[in-house]
């Protein structure tokens, strides 16, 4: 059992996003795609990952969609909008930027 | 066009909820069995994977909830959340919400009705260009008795050519005419106006139009100007009338314009002007050239702009000094200039102000009862508030539903308070006291406004005294159960609420009862003449086939034998002027022979038929009534009062004494009467006020047009109406008879403010009781359930049921004490307030009080009993079982 880490305030959305960036996916597969790259560390749930979806939703950054899944299951799946894909790119500047002067910080 | 989704959604939020809804649950429902699948994928049981999933998902309403405070993205969705929340709480306690939304509808109607009222007598300015710049002019004859009289001829051409302060000054004087020939003769109200009078108020004719310089006569008018009401009524609304000769008074007469629908004569009721009138004519080009004493003219002036009411005041002053130094008279001549617009309301300001003082104490009522039930609610619901407290709902949130729950309350309460509003104005106008010119009433967008801010300014207030208990209160001892925290908290804010509303209601009780208490007095001043079971109408005394004094005569002659044969009657008279009528007022100077030697006031004149004494109940004191002898021609005769007889001959008889008087108003008392008769004072103009003495003439020997006749009958009077209408049709098809009513309608007419006023307040205090028993019942009993374990555990140790319950009556008692202890010093105020009200009754009038006091002790102590009764039946065993 890997250890997962608490989620910093608003890491959440850009996470979701990345997720989708090379795809639609429906809730639980983005679940399962964060805790596959992040090795685990991250293990969203659906309490939070639900209400993320669909506030990414309502800002017009992702939209869902009821398609049938590959075991012929009708899902809901959410893909990248292109106002979502511009989003993303801020929010990666943005998130560099943070790293960046942590690691100044830390390292000092 | 983030923008643009956000509207998108919002949309979404406000229409599609229930779509939302139902895809969110389809979207879990789907992510459920996804999760099985993978689970089962991965090797666990169908079972174990069911469970593991479940497990994943967590709670399904915390994470739809969650969900759904994603979607609002908006303060308006984040309003319609927190008001669809409010609306849930407010359901839960139906009989509290109910209480609370019905006393706010009462308060709020009640307040928006005065407010219209208030709106439309005190604060809609006279309906005319540039109403602030209009002024009157009167004659100031303080020493004659009289504050405002109306100018004479001279007077104002003298004003016009030698002050500089105004664009114009105007006169109008009443008159009447009889409308005839085509159809039924008719009886019409004018208006005898200078020919500047329309364009200085800034009023055009709505088809033709009004008067030009060049319409003006000598003599009788030629022309006339009707009223859009007669024109409609009379004309049936024909636009060819104007141009068209119509008969007036026997002669042609040109029709020369309509005036618009919504004009009226906006003069105060003391002008001696009706607001009946309904055509106007000119006043003859020859007035400047009348008497100085004639004092029939009212004038309207209209500042220039930029002079102040001062500057003009001064101006007509300076005028007023040259012509007493030109024109010298006994009173001197003194001017006194007001506005129009705050001369209308003085005489209505005071029983107005009165009744909306009362309506905000009423509010303060209905705030504080509704106050009590917020408080004794979210005392109530402080296990729930805690247990959100503790579940994470941040302040933000619990402070948002409150405001939510206040404003939700407070929009319930105006939505119906206007209804109820709605209600009680047409009410109110159905009602109608003429005296207040209540006729455009309305509840506006301006009196709405109003009421809604004060109802939201309540919302606020009601949202915010409940989070002080929520505040106070610990969450964590609440919900470990300390009881104890429930009691202390808030019970000194209950107790200080049914105080103040044991207060306020006292204040207003009070006041109506002064209220009633002069109005009571008012009601039972003898007036001078006995009112029951006469019928008055009015007909002209002269017409045109009627000219000569015989046929005059004739005519008063044949109608009153006819009306005296009609069975049941057993008087008749006729007089100039009716007790308390809107027509001018007619009255001059007189002086005893020997002369007192002292300045003496105006006397009232009136002149009156054979019978008139009788037939009006007058009491005649000494001497004789007139007689069919007292004619033209015959010695000039004339009864006179006590009060005169007193002033005039103190100490000796009056009969046979010669009077010198003005029948003629020729400006100077130059005829000389002999008294025959000495009847007692009438208080014919005025209930309250003092009034002038009075000088009656016979009318054959002062004649006046037209006369009102009073028919006394041993039966109901009003059911003779019929049988007097065909009497005066045989003695004159041609005559028309109008007003046709009870002397009492005139009586009730004097009285129609005070009596407005005095049933208000009354009203508005019954209210204020019955609201403040319901406050008081609901605090007392709140604190039972409250107190019922310590109620339990006293019976088990022995207390008896009376003792219990007087335990609850003694703290219903103390507080109404203090309620009342308080509301006395405030009544004390109010009272002293109200004084130009009350006539007869000082304010501190202990018989008022001491009435009062018990009123509110009995309706406290039963709003009491009924929870000290629920406290004595508390089963012991289930209170403590229920621990």
């Amino acid at each position: 059992m890997t250890r997962s880490t608490e989620l910093m305030p608003g890491t959440l959305d850009l996470l979701v996003l990345k997720t989708l960036e090379l795809g639609p996916r429906h809730g639980i597969s983005v679940a399962e795609r964060i805790r596959q790259i992040t090795a685990g560390a991250f293990d969203v749930k659906p309490g939070s990952l639900f209400p993320a979806l669909h506030r990414l939703e309502q800002n017009g950054d992702i939209r869902g969609e009821w398609t049938v899944s590959a075991e012929g299951r009708r899902v809901k799946t959410y893909r990248l909008t292109v106002q979502g894909r511009r989003q993303m790119a801020a929010e990666e500047r943005e998130w560099a930027r943070v790293v960046a002067a942590m690691a100044q910080v830390l390292g000092s | 066009m983030r923008a643009a989704a956000r509207l998108a959604s919002l949309w979404r939020g406000l229409f599609r909820r229930g779509r939302m809804e139902a895809e969110l649950d389809e979207e879990l429902a789907a992510s459920f069995e996804e999760l099985v699948a993978r689970l089962t994928a991965a090797g666990l049981s169908p079972a174990e994977a069911r469970r593991a999933a479940a497990r994943e998902m967590g709670n399904p309403t915390h994470l739809k909830l969650a969900v759904r405070e994603a979607w609002v993205v908006s303060p308006w969705d984040a309003a319609a959340q927190d008001a669809r929340q409010a609306w849930r709480g407010l359901r839960g306690t139906p009989v509290l919400t109910g209480l609370a939304v019905a006393t706010l509808a009462l308060g709020i109607g009640a307040t928006a009705a005065i407010l219209a009222v208030v709106r439309a007598t005190l604060l809609t300015p006279p309906p005319y260009r540039d109403p602030e710049r209009l002024v009157l002019v009167w004659a100031d004859l303080t020493a004659a008795g009289h504050p405002r009289v109306p100018l004479s001829g001279p007077e104002l051409s003298d004003l016009r050519q030698r002050t500089t302060s105004f664009e114009g000054l105007a006169g109008i004087w009443a008159g009447s005419v009889t409308l005839g020939e085509q159809g039924e003769p008719e009886f019409v109200r004018i208006g005898l106006v200078t020919d500047d009078f329309f364009p200085l108020l800034g009023v055009d004719a709505a088809a033709g139009r009004t008067f030009a310089p060049t319409d003006a006569m000598a003599g009788p008018p030629t022309t006339i100007l009707l009223s859009s009401q007669l024109w409609q009524r009379r004309f049936g609304a024909d636009p060819d009338v104007v141009g068209r000769a119509i008969t007036v008074d026997g002669r042609p007469t040109l029709v020369i314009g309509v005036l618009p629908e919504r004009f009226r004569l906006a003069l105060p009721p003391d002008a001696g002007i009706p607001d009946t009138i309904e055509a106007f004519q000119l006043l003859d080009r020859r007035i400047p050239e009348a008497p100085r004493g004639q004092r029939f003219v009212r004038v309207v002036g209209r500042r220039r702009p930029g002079v102040s009411l001062h500057e003009a005041s001064q101006d007509v002053d300076r005028v007023a000094a040259q012509l007493s130094r030109e024109f010298p008279s006994p009173h001197g001549s003194a001017f006194v200039t007001v506005e129009l617009g705050s001369e209308n309301t003085r005489r209505v300001r005071g029983p107005v102000l009165a009744v909306a003082a009362s309506v905000g104490l009423l509010l303060a009522i209905a705030a504080v009862n509704v106050l009590g039930v917020l408080v004794a609610r979210a005392a109530a619901r402080r296990r729930e508030i805690a247990l959100r407290v503790v579940m994470g709902a941040g302040l933000l949130r619990t402070l948002r539903l409150a405001l939510a729950e206040g404003l939700l309350l407070a929009t319930l309460g105006t939505i119906l308070g206007i209804g109820v509003g709605h209600v009680a104005l047409t009410a109110l106008l159905a009602w109608r006291p003429e005296a207040l010119r209540l006729g455009e009433a309305t509840l506006d967008a301006r009196v709405l406004a109003v009421t809604s801010a004060l109802a939201m300014l309540w919302g606020l207030l009601f949202a915010l005294a409940p989070l002080r208990e929520h505040a106070r209160a610990n969450p964590v001892a609440l919900l470990a159960g300390a009881r104890g925290e429930e009691r202390r908290v808030g019970a000194s804010v209950r107790a200080g609420l049914v105080i103040a509303q044991v207060a306020l209601t006292l204040v207003l009780l009070v006041a109506s009862g002064l209220l009633a208490r002069s109005f009571a007095r008012i009601q039972a001043i003898d007036p001078g003449f006995r009112a029951a079971g006469v019928l008055t109408f009015r007909v002209p005394s002269a017409t045109p086939r009627h000219a000569s004094p015989e046929a005059r005569e004739e005519l008063a002659h044949s109608l009153g034998a006819r009306l005296r044969a009609l069975p049941s009657v057993t008087s008749v008279g006729a007089v100039s002027h009716l007790p308390y009528d809107s027509i001018p007022n007619w009255g001059g100077p007189f002086s005893p022979d020997p002369d007192t030697g002292q300045a003496l006031p105006n006397a009232d004149y009136r002149s009156v038929s054979p019978g008139f004494f009788e037939a009006a109940g007058v009491t005649l004191l000494e001497g004789r009534d007139f007689t069919d002898d007292d004619r033209a021609g015959s010695e000039p005769v004339a009864v006179v009062d006590d009060r005169l007889a007193a002033r005039a001959w103190p100490g000796r008889s009056a009969l046979g004494q010669r009077l010198r008087v003005d029948p003629f108003s020729t400006g100077a008392a130059s005829v000389w009467v002999r008294v025959v008769g000495v009847v007692r004072h009438v208080r014919h103009r005025s209930l309250i006020e003092a009034l002038n003495e009075q000088v009656y003439f016979p009318l054959g020997q002062a004649f006046r047009n037209p006369v009102a006749y009073l028919v006394r009958s041993s039966a109901d009077a009003s059911a003779l109406a019929p049988a007097i209408r065909a009497a005066v049709q045989e003695v004159d098809p041609s005559l028309p008879i109008y007003e046709v009513r009870p002397l009492s309608a005139y009586l009730e007419r004097a009285r129609s403010v005070q009596r407005f006023a005095m049933v208000l307040v009354a009203a508005f205090a019954g209210t204020a009781l019955v609201l403040a028993a319901i406050g008081v019942y609901g605090v007392v009993a709140y604190t039972v359930v409250q107190r019922r374990r310590e109620f339990g555990v006293r019976r088990a140790l022995g207390a008896t049921r009376g003792q219990i319950r007087n335990l609850v009556l003694l703290d219903g008692a103390k507080l109404t004490g203090a309620g009342a202890a308080l509301g006395l010093a405030g009544a004390g105020v109010a009272a002293r307030l109200l004084r130009s009200q009350l006539w007869g009754v000082s304010a501190a009038d202990a018989l008022t009080y001491a009435a009062v006091l018990p009123v509110v002790a009995a309706a406290a102590l039963l709003a009491c009993w009924w929870p000290a009764r629920r406290a004595t039946s508390a089963e012991v065993l289930d209170v403590l079982r229920a621990e």
